[in-house]
């Protein structure tokens, strides 16, 4: 089955933080860790496990009393269209899908940190309780059975919108335009546009305005932290870590074929 | 047609097939997505949340009996649930939950139980109740109302039994006064003016500038229908102006201009801006003129009308006005050019219009004394003043929520309602259009021969508590323990209510708690007034139970709300009705028990939700399309909206009374009593009486601050539903939500860094110490300490290992704050005090 290219767009000015999208999507992962391993509601619900919020909220304050700037920047996965943690993953446990979702296979996935190093936007988080590395799906299995993102269906105040990718820009461009006029100062939608060699376009995008990039965590030239001495060490080693894995696992031949790339992640076999 | 459960099952089933060519919806209805939710696997049960007081319209999923999902009820014009209500999963499955009956072991306060058996708990408070009544004391039993889970039944049953003593938690929220502030200048009907919250709302998606005073409508956020509509105003362009000693997240990070004042000095800013109105005549004349008695000829001396006219059923009020077109003092009906301005010798006595009046008190307080006293400077008032005028109709100043901080709060929320009527904004789109509501009436009986309330008794007879709200107010509970008056009160019962937690002056309610020869009460999660209990019953949350239909919605259209059972009660708990009957079986006779409850035993909630229905009020243009169907199918039934339009109001004078006659009245009455002091804050003009705090001392020494706290989108009032809520603290902690912040500078002079613990203590009540984690901001007015409310534990350290997930410390002003009134309306100063800090030992 094919599917559209989907996208989903953050507008910081009609956001109103109630973070009712990060809650959303933490239960939303929650449910993920019930449907797929058979982990109980009752469990799920009430531990901590921080790494299952893929919107992460970070504060920064600026400028003196009164003339005082805070902001709240939720941290995510940007779904670049080139994703760098694919590129390095040395379990091949990222792909890009053809939603555009950057998802990292939690079966594959062995810990090793690499994408977490190589990520322009510091974006996946390592949990020492699970030993692997988490970050934002874009709801790839929501997405592909017709269904908004998490954090999109949450919003009570239209800041979140996921859709097909062309009508996501549409509407996204719309509103930049609309609060350039009324605000008489330059709004953006970063990631409609390449952003630059190293990102390109992004499938998750925001609005805000020009000024206060850096607030909202939307570097003009986001870097790779290409992997260095230290990564490639890592990268080496998992890939011997899995190689060893696999064997003792006695599933060479079903990673054989997970490895393909053809396979769609776990989390659509559910839906 | 009665509405059978087989009915209900056919009705249910009819729904998908018919809800495509259903056309009754009056408004905008957003395309409503189908998900795979909607078919097959996940059974869907429409329900309210009950994470805050708000009932926000939700659906909840569920597999195999147990909770999976909870969204907002698809099918309203603003569908809404926020971070709290999608977190009532962490709630519901709470491991720290009341799972059992309990009764006390070690001494009042130190948190010590065991389990019991039902009976047992029951036995023990049916038989106390039994025997207050045997001893023709019924009424010496006080009975505390919130977040309980038997509506209407239960307060009928504390009143059939024998007492009215009913205290409830409105004092410090949206008590006397909000509901004054409004009403004196809106009207009410009758003695004592009141207006709900929900009377006149802003028109946020049309609005071009939002003034948010006294209120931060993301904070204290009530999603449905306000957080859609503030979100929609702000994605339309609409431009706000936070005034506010805490600059807030989340009404906007960027576009919003931070007008920052000091603690109670809202009132010198609305002063000095309506200053700035009138000398520019940034005001709507002909709104003046049409709409409001700015033309009333009032005595400049005794600030009574000339001449008022009272209505009656056949005639409107009419009163004395100054007729430029005969240059003659005449009654408004004959007037063919009503002055608005000027002087005027009527039969030798100093007349001035209502206006003039006005424009007169303004000019007695120069812009840089109000600049001074609100600490927002000169220059800020002034382009605010020249933005609303840019903008009007399409611009208001919020009136507030949680009213009832400072002594001079009514004038606050009195000024902003003339403010609004200066500006022409009432009934104009984009400006504060009216609310509407659909009536829903009780099947109970009610007893009227009861001792009169400890309330009511304080209202008819002690001075300061003339214009209380009898029926929302529960500090006058401490007064009346303490003296006996006006008998002695001997049995409190919390049902779902803390008022430890959740009034100002705590610490008193815990005391006269303490002097109770029992105290029931009934929750689902520990909070601190339990501390003082002697027996607990374990109560369901709003997800295990159903409950009646509900339409108390702070929307610009009436709303009707379903409210059904999701999963079945978790451990021994049980819901609010069962409780309450069985507690009825125990104190009333058979024949008592059957003749007022046997329906509803018979028929549970469904017997009230037929009554409901049955009894349905409705206006005209709504009863015209509701749909009983439609309210099962879709969860939620939403109405027609008010029309935009100015309204004339049951106002004295029959008009939007710029120039408050009830206030007139009372500042004349007030000062006849020789209440100088109380006359002060019932001022029909702009005048600017002091803070409590302000009479206490003239500048804060530099270890003080006043305590201001404010909701967090991530917190609701004093319950555990969100203090002790996982997901809810895995976001909080990103905020520091439980620290409490002052100005950096501030905290620099006290060589005090973020992260530092501190001391907190009311200068007054120096022997309550409270332990809170310090911040430093930029973001803080230099006077203030802020806390988010309901957040940690503070005082009430023993609540730390029921409520583990809670921060142990943190600081509720609440616990530590003064058992004082506000004059004469008598609701709670909650944060009119001072605290001092030091660094902890």
């Amino acid at each position: 089955m094919s599917y559209d290219k989907m996208a989903v767009c953050y507008d910081t000015q009609s956001c109103i933080k109630c973070f009712a999208c990060v809650i959303s999507c933490s239960t939303e992962n929650r449910m993920r860790l019930q449907r797929d391993y058979n982990y109980t509601v009752e469990k799920s619900m009430v531990e901590e496990q921080p790494h299952l919020n893929y919107l992460r909220v970070e504060v920064n304050e600026k400028g003196k009393f009164p003339n005082v700037s805070q902001i709240a920047a939720f941290k995510h996965c940007q779904h670049c269209d080139n994703p760098k943690c694919m590129e390095i993953c040395p379990a091949l446990a990222i792909s890009k899908k053809e939603t555009g979702a950057v998802v990292i296979n939690q079966e594959r996935c062995v810990g090793c940190q690499a994408c977490k190093d190589v990520c322009p936007y510091d974006v996946p988080v390592f949990s020492k309780d699970t030993g692997k590395t988490y970050k934002c799906t874009m709801c790839h299995d929501r997405l592909t059975a017709g269904m908004q993102t998490a954090c999109a269906v949450a919003c009570p105040s239209v800041a979140i919108f996921s859709g097909k990718q062309e009508e996501v820009i549409s509407e996204a461009r719309k509103r930049a335009e609309h609060y350039s006029k009324v605000f008489n100062k330059e709004y953006f939608v970063y990631g409609a546009d390449k952003v630059n060699d190293t990102v390109g376009t992004l499938s998750y995008m925001t609005i805000a305005p020009v000024e206060n990039r850096d607030d909202y965590l939307l570097p003009a030239d986001p870097s790779s932290g290409v992997a260095g001495g230290r990564e490639i060490t890592k990268v080496i080693g998992t890939a011997a870590i899995i190689g060893t894995a696999a064997a003792v696992a006695g599933h060479a031949v079903y990673s054989a074929v997970k490895l393909s790339g053809k396979d769609e992640h776990k989390e659509n076999e559910n839906e | 047609m009665k509405l059978t459960r087989r009915n209900f099952m056919k009705t249910s089933v009819a729904g998908l097939a018919g809800a495509a060519v259903f056309t009754g919806s009056p408004l905008k209805t957003e395309a409503r997505e189908i998900t795979s939710a909607d078919f097959g696997v996940e059974n869907k049960t429409y329900l309210t949340c009950r994470m805050c007081a708000q009932n926000c319209p939700m659906v909840a999923y569920t597999r195999d009996g147990r909770l999976v999902r909870l969204d907002a009820n698809p099918n309203t014009p603003y569908p809404s649930i926020c971070g709290r209500g999608r977190a009532a999963t962490a709630a519901l499955y709470d491991p720290q939950r009341i799972k059992t009956p309990l009764i006390r072991t070690g001494k009042r306060g130190s948190g010590e139980f065991r389990s019991a058996s039902w009976n047992e708990a029951l036995d023990l408070i049916g038989n106390k109740m039994l025997q207050l009544r045997e001893e023709g004391e019924p009424h010496s039993v006080a009975y505390f109302p919130r977040f309980n889970s038997a509506s209407l039944l239960d307060d009928t049953i504390f009143n059939l039994y024998g007492t009215d003593n009913l205290f409830s938690y409105g004092d410090t929220c949206f008590g006397s006064t909000n509901q004054l502030g409004l009403g004196s200048v809106f009207g009410g009907g009758g003695e004592e003016p009141r207006q709900g919250n929900s009377s006149v709302m802003g028109d946020y998606e049309n609005a071009k500038l939002a003034v948010l005073i006294g209120r931060n409508p993301v904070g204290g956020l009530v999603a449905f229908p306000w957080g859609g509509m503030f979100g929609r105003g702000r994605k339309n362009g609409m431009k706000t102006v936070l005034v506010d000693p805490k600059k807030s997240l989340g009404v906007g990070e960027t576009d919003t201009e931070w007008l920052p004042v000091i603690p109670g000095g809202d009132v010198a800013f609305l002063v000095g801006l309506a200053g700035e109105l009138f000398k520019n005549k940034y005001y709507d004349e002909e709104f003046l003129k049409e709409y409001t008695n700015a033309d009333m000829l009032i005595n400049a001396e005794t600030l009574q009308p000339v001449y008022l006219q009272e209505g009656d059923d056949e005639n409107d009020p009419d009163y004395q006005v100054y007729d430029t077109a005969t240059n003659s003092a005449v009654m408004k009906s004959e007037a063919e050019s009503p002055a608005l301005y000027g002087e005027y010798n009527v039969d030798g006595v100093k007349a001035k219009t209502a206006l003039q009046m006005l424009i007169d008190s303004c000019n007695a307080f120069p812009i840089e004394k109000a600049a001074e006293k609100s600490g927002i400077s000169v220059e800020q008032i002034q382009k605010l003043a020249k933005d609303l005028n840019d903008t009007r109709p399409a611009c208001f100043l919020e009136r507030g929520y949680r009213a009832t901080r400072y002594y001079n709060s009514l004038h606050e929320k009195q000024l902003i309602s003339v403010i609004n009527g200066l500006l022409g904004v009432y009934g104009r789109k984009g400006g504060l259009i009216y609310g509407r509501y659909a009536y829903l009436y009780s099947p109970f009986d009610y007893s009227d021969s009861n001792e009169i309330s400890v309330n009511m008794w304080y209202k008819e007879n002690v001075e300061g508590f003339e214009l209380c709200d009898p029926y929302n107010m529960r500090r006058t509970f401490p007064l009346a323990v303490e003296t006996e008056e006006p008998y002695k009160l001997r049995m409190a019962f919390l049902n779902g209510q803390n008022p430890v937690g959740g009034s100002v002056g705590g610490h008193k309610m815990a005391k006269a708690l303490e002097k109770m020869e029992m105290v029931a009460a009934i929750s689902p999660f520990w909070n601190e007034s339990l501390l003082y209990a002697d027996v607990i019953l374990p109560d369901t949350t709003f997800l295990e139970r159903s409950e009646p239909l509900f339409g108390q919605y702070k929307a610009t259209f009436p709303v009707i709300t379903v409210h059904d059972q999701v999963i079945d009660p978790m451990f021994e708990t049980r819901n609010g009705y069962w409780i309450m009957l069985a507690i009825a079986k125990r104190i009333f006779s058979d024949d008592e028990y059957y003749s007022y409850f046997g329906d509803f035993e018979a028929g549970g909630v469904k017997y009230i939700v037929d009554y409901q229905l049955e009894n349905l009020e409705l206006d005209e243009a709504d009863a015209a399309i509701f749909s009983r169907r439609k309210l099962i199918e879709d969860g939620v039934w939403c109405g027609v909206p008010a029309p935009v339009k100015p309204m004339n109001k049951p106002t004295p004078s029959g008009k939007l009374e710029v120039y408050s006659l009830f206030m007139a009245k009372w500042h004349e009455e007030l000062l006849n009593q020789g209440r100088e002091n109380d006359a002060k804050y019932f001022d029909p003009l702009f005048s600017c009486p002091p803070t409590y705090y302000q009479t206490l001392k003239e500048k804060l020494d530099n270890d003080e601050f006043v305590p201001i706290t404010g909701f967090s989108p991530l917190s609701s009032f004093t319950g555990a539903q969100t203090r002790n809520n996982i997901l809810l603290r895995n976001v909080g902690a990103k905020l520091n939500y439980s620290a409490v912040f002052i100005n950096t500078d501030r905290g620099n002079a006290l060589g005090l860094k973020s992260g530092d613990l501190i001391e907190i203590f009311n200068i007054e009540e120096p022997s309550l110490v409270v332990k809170a984690e310090v911040q430093l901001s930029e973001t803080v007015e230099p006077h203030t300490l802020f806390s988010f409310y309901g957040v940690g534990n503070g005082l009430y350290r023993k609540l730390a290992d029921k409520l583990s997930v809670a921060s142990p410390i943190g600081f509720n002003p609440n616990h530590i704050g003064n058992l004082n009134f506000m004059p004469v309306e008598a609701s709670a100063p909650s944060q009119d005090f001072i605290v001092k800090i030091r660094r902890a030992k």
